[in-house]
């Protein structure tokens, strides 16, 4: 990688560091900021709702025990600014979600990014910029 | 009050008079338009409320760094203190108990103007400042007029606006405020107050970077609450293609899932 793509993948990072998070909505202390878990399941429902839109989706556990997880993110003016529409999750999508999970050990936590049934990813951080070619 | 030349050219009789009458009294001209600018109030309040001006401030506005974040933090009386202190240790548990904005009170207008994003629309009478994320509105009235006398001010969660023109500054001065609403005190977990009654803000709020930034300077006192004046700095970049649309918090507020706010609003 060269000096100016690495400039260039910083940057990237710091618009992610920097950008305004979608969900000022109130405080998102319940969540533990600090803590990511992956969640690998089928779509219920897409919320496109405001004040927040909520991700509705069954996973399944080692044992084929499925839990229901609430996924909270921003508002839909907010989101659909940075490309969500109300079809981005769609019931019976295979996704990748991973979140920063509710203190409380309940099923519910918030967005972090995510890998969709196209296989395209959402949220953050964003696609670095192409590696540099030899 | 600064006179533009237009102005100036347009002197009524009563002006006149007073000019000449100065002439014997050795008054300065300027000190006698003063006084007859005083006693011509209401019209000088109608004659202002036509004129339009400031409306490069209009458009959409982002604010610029982490939401909520601002630029100082304020400084708490010592009961204040433990009460924020109080909330920071519910924070780190995961509960959110005294965030009212999760039960769609939309926080007050000096946190709300930090979330989201604004816009601002001017006419000849006022400014209409939208604050998206709330479908909230603030007015700032521009005719002249005073804030409501006490008995007669219906606190609110973005209070009474009356804004005036310091050259190229717009000076805004907001007091009224209803306790429900709160203010973020700029702790990581949304810390927030209620503005007591004598909360008040002041902004300057101008154009920089060729009106693609806009920069509020803000001064909020909130006796028995904040031990000395808040000043915090804003900025907004403009974002001409951007549209706002509405956002209504009660569609699907989910709060039986925050830890806290549901056992608040059972009470």
């Amino acid at each position: 990688m060269s000096r100016k793509e690495a400039l260039l993948v910083l940057a990237a990072w710091a618009a992610v560091a920097f950008a305004v998070p979608t969900s000022a909505h109130h405080s998102a202390a319940g969540y533990d900021r600090d803590k990511e878990v992956v969640l690998r399941g089928t779509i219920r429902e897409f919320q496109w709702t405001n004040p927040h839109v909520w991700i509705q989706v069954n996973v399944p556990d080692s044992d084929g025990k499925v839990t229901e997880w609430s996924v909270e993110n921003g508002n839909t003016m907010a989101l659909g600014r940075q490309g969500w529409k109300r079809t981005t999750f769609k019931p019976g999508d295979h996704v990748v979600i991973t979140v920063n999970p509710n203190k409380d050990g309940r099923p519910i936590a918030h967005f972090v990014r995510a890998t969709l049934a196209d296989g395209s990813s959402l949220g953050d951080p964003p696609k670095a910029p192409a590696p540099a070619r030899p | 009050m600064k006179h533009t030349n237009k102005q100036r050219a347009s002197l009524r009789p009563g002006r006149l008079a007073a000019v000449a009458a100065a002439s014997v009294f050795g008054l300065t001209v300027q000190s006698v338009f003063a006084a007859a600018d005083q006693a011509a109030a209401p019209a000088a309040a109608a004659k202002q409320s036509g004129e339009l001006r400031g409306t490069q401030l209009a458009g959409v506005w982002q604010p610029l760094g982490p939401p909520v974040r601002l630029s100082s933090n304020p400084v708490f009386t010592p009961e204040t203190k433990a009460a924020v202190d109080e909330q920071t240790r519910l924070r780190a548990a995961g509960d959110i108990s005294g965030d009212s904005s999760a039960l769609c009170i939309p926080p007050t207008m000096h946190t709300m103007t930090t979330i989201g994003v604004q816009e601002i629309l001017i006419d000849r009478k006022k400014i209409t400042w939208i604050m998206e994320s709330s479908n909230g509105i603030r007015w700032i009235w521009l005719d002249g007029r005073a804030h409501p006398p006490a008995d007669e001010l219906r606190p609110t969660a973005f209070g009474h606006s009356i804004g005036r023109w310091e050259g190229d500054v717009l000076v805004v001065d907001t007091v009224g405020f209803m306790p429900s609403s709160k203010y973020y005190v700029n702790r990581p977990g949304n810390e927030a107050l209620s503005p007591g009654p004598q909360a008040h803000v002041v902004e300057r709020i101008q154009l920089a970077d060729g009106g693609q930034t806009l920069v509020n300077e803000r001064t909020f006192t909130d006796p028995g609450h904040l031990a000395e004046p808040w000043k915090t700095t804003v900025r907004y970049q403009r974002h001409d293609d951007w549209e706002i649309g509405e956002i209504i918090c009660a569609e699907n507020n989910r709060p039986e899932d925050y830890s806290g706010i549901a056992d608040e609003k059972a009470k």
